[in-house]
């Protein structure tokens, strides 16, 4: 605003009045300050509006200022997050509360906001920073202008804008597992993951699949399992089975933790048939042998990131935006049992 | 101080004239009156600072905790602006610890002063001063530096890449905040920051294939594997995973011992799996082509994985050490800020790509009648 001052000969508190269309600044002198304001790109910080409402009144009157929390996956009917994606909101959540700012989630998709709604609704509420909460691949992506915005993504590594990136690290994740079910004695040790799961973590998992078993004799290694996308649960079941029998699979590792039930209804006896390492135990009582991704911090961190851009007032995206990567914990469990 | 109640707790839902209220509003000075110290012990002890003692730290946390005081965003964030707007007038001493054996790391001796300048430049944007100590071998004993930090009040401690020979580095690492610059398989799990090894490898493949090569070779030694968690053998294997059978080449990995052969390995290599352009973060190779005999890139193309400044004509991707020193640095000031100290519940490990840069060294392959590269 001293800026704008300087610039134009009016004292402080007339652009401070002129900006907020104040009727004691004649029409034309406000004209004129705003197209200055314009031109040298003066914005107002929602974070300092909000702390002078609080000065000038005693109490907080404004309302927190907001994170946009972008989903993809939860159009139309607004099916409740899965497990994985629910730790990583709550998360954020927690952090941008914490941190004074409250994250709004934000539906995108064909009954929900496309990019042009999207930007006037953020541009109407005053939101400038943005989380992609783990898009989903082959759900509904969008294109805003990154510039505007400050904006970090949590894995979405197929889609748009190419912003810091923050996520679990599948590819110790694998390792990590790998490592341990070779060492509790099991021999053909399987990946099984989704293709959306790759998509959006930028082939991780099988990067460090395939490192590992680099280092295994040829005999004990196992092709990996790629699923399609949007395969129900049943089907995937029957796929993983027949890649079980056909491989002699020993262990399988797979980032679905509900495959249990089904895989039983396969006829497959877990550990007696095939032993199962979960690469993403999110339920905390869950007696999965496999990775326990500390999701909350992932979305922490996320928020942390947007929120230290909202403070230094940077928009726009990195020249070479950083991938950072939250280590998780092995856990042994009965389904993974000690074979040696 | 300010008289004025700070924000702490949301506005119950039945906001009635706000005199009339009990008091809703929560300031350092109220849990300073409450728990009988002055208001600057408040601020320190919330902030987990090691010169208040941890019994009062825990008891003025309590009354904090009972308050329902909660950190103000908004004067947090007119902190930030004005501390940014201002001079640094406060100095904290961190320390940039390298360890004695690795001046020989990537032999063009490039990497450790880049890390360095980049993390001396975000020193001073953070009022930090950054200085260099060297363990190991006929230099500090991990004890001894303990003891002269600690002296020198440092409490920001950057780790810089250690040979996987060292293991372990033993300092009373809950005094200090610390971030690894690359030495990820260093105790302890401390916070890293890392050069994007899988990234690089993974476009040094796509751009090659681009420019017309179809056997491209990793040659690597096996320390470094180890050092990198073998970030550059599992770029080759993700991207080979989607390549047809004929063109994955089975990468050297040779150890350091075996340098001295290399004028014999390499030809070997290549020839027995008709290499077409050697891909590597040893740029000492170019001496190896050079005794072997090997004309580059009549003979054999070459990619650096690690270009280093002064080789334009080196096509390659060029690492960004500067800015992984930068990011690390960032790293710690907030963590000094925010008196984060010890080693995390959880890593996180933060990766800075690399970009491409076009050589002579790789040039575009030229097609040969009847093949058709895509």
């Amino acid at each position: 605003m001293k800026d704008v001052a300087r610039e134009s000969g009016y004292h402080i508190t007339t652009i401070s009045l002129a900006l907020r269309d104040h009727p004691s600044i004649p029409e034309n002198t406000r004209a004129r300050i705003r197209a200055i304001a314009d031109r040298i790109g003066y914005e107002r910080n929602p974070v300092f509006q909000a702390l002078s409402r609080f000065r000038q009144q005693g109490t907080v009157c404004a309302p927190a200022p907001r994170i946009g929390y972008l989903e993809n996956f939860r159009s139309g009917f607004a099916p409740p997050r899965p497990p994985h994606l629910e730790a990583i909101f709550q998360g954020a959540r927690r952090q941008a509360e914490l941190l004074g700012y409250r994250l709004e989630p934000l539906a995108v998709g064909e009954d929900d906001h496309d990019s042009r709604t999207l930007t006037k609704y953020l541009r109407e509420n005053e939101i400038t920073g943005l989380v992609i909460g783990s898009f989903v691949p082959g759900f509904a992506e969008i294109a805003l202008n990154w510039d505007d915005y400050a904006v970090a993504k949590i894995h979405s590594r197929h889609t748009e804008p190419d912003a810091t990136v923050i996520g679990n690290d599948q590819l110790r994740e694998v390792r990590l597992a790998f490592r341990r079910l070779s060492a509790l004695g099991h021999q053909r040790i399987g990946l099984a993951v989704g293709r959306a799961d790759e998509d959006a973590c930028g082939h991780r998992h099988t990067a460090g699949y395939l490192m590992e078993e680099a280092s295994i004799p040829r005999d004990r290694r196992v092709p990996p399992l790629l699923f399609p996308y949007n395969v129900d649960e049943p089907t995937l079941a029957g796929m993983i089975a027949r890649w079980v029998r056909r491989n002699q699979v020993d262990a399988v590792l797979c980032n679905w933790a509900t495959l249990l039930t089904p895989l039983g209804a396969e006829g497959l006896k877990i550990p007696d048939d095939v032993a199962v390492a979960c690469l993403c135990v999110c339920d905390s009582d869950s007696p999965l042998a496999g990775i326990r991704p500390h999701l909350h911090l992932v979305g922490e961190r996320a928020v942390s990131i947007v929120v230290t851009q909202l403070k230094s007032t940077e928009r726009g995206l990195p020249d070479f935006p950083s991938s950072i990567y939250v280590q998780s914990t092995w856990q042994d469990g009965p389904t993974a049992p000690d074979r040696r | 101080m300010s008289k004025a109640p700070g924000k702490t707790a949301p506005l119950p839902p039945t906001a009635a004239s706000p005199t009339a209220e009990p008091k809703r509003y929560y300031t350092l000075a109220d849990i300073a009156a409450q728990a009988g110290v002055h208001v600057t012990t408040v601020s320190l002890a919330l902030r987990d600072h090691p010169s208040i003692p941890p019994v009062t730290r825990a008891r003025i946390r309590a009354v904090a905790k009972e308050f329902g005081y909660q950190r103000d965003p908004l004067l947090d964030a007119l902190n930030f602006h004005r501390a940014r707007r201002t001079q640094q007038t406060r100095s904290v001493n961190s320390a940039f610890v390298v360890h004695a054996g690795t001046t020989r790391l990537f032999g063009g001796n490039h990497y450790q002063p880049l890390v360095y300048a980049g993390a001396k430049a975000a020193a001073e944007a953070h009022g930090h001063a950054l200085d260099i100590f060297v363990v190991g071998h006929g230099h500090l004993a991990p004890a001894r530096l303990n003891t002269i930090l600690t002296a020198r009040g440092v409490t920001g401690v950057l780790l810089s890449t250690f040979e996987i020979d060292i293991e372990q580095l033993d300092l009373d690492w809950a005094q200090f905040c610390a971030v690894k610059i690359e030495c990820l398989h260093l105790t302890p799990n401390l916070d890293a920051v890392s050069n994007d090894q899988l990234q690089v490898a993974r476009l040094a493949m796509r751009r090659l294939r681009k420019l017309g090569y179809r056997r491209i070779g990793l040659a690597t030694a096996r320390e470094d594997q180890t050092r990198l968690g073998e970030s550059f053998g599992m770029g080759v294997l993700i991207e080979q995973a989607s390549l047809p059978e004929a063109e994955c080449v089975p990468p050297l990995i040779f150890s350091l011992a075996e340098v001295p052969m290399l004028p014999r390995l390499i030809p070997e290599w290549m020839h027995e799996h008709k290499v077409d352009v050697i891909i590597s973060n040893w740029n000492e190779l170019f001496d190896v082509f050079a005794t072997a005999g090997l004309r580059l890139p009549q003979d054999v193309a070459f990619a650096s994985l690690d270009v280093p400044p002064g080789l334009p004509h080196a096509a390659g991707v060029v690492q960004n050490h500067r800015l992984v020193g930068q990011r690390a640095m960032e790293q710690l000031a907030i963590m000094t800020d925010a008196y984060q100290r010890g080693v995390p519940e959880a890593q996180t490990i933060t990766y800075i790509p690399g970009y491409w840069q076009d050589g002579t060294t790789a040039p575009p392959r030229v097609r040969r009648a009847g093949v058709e590269w895509n």
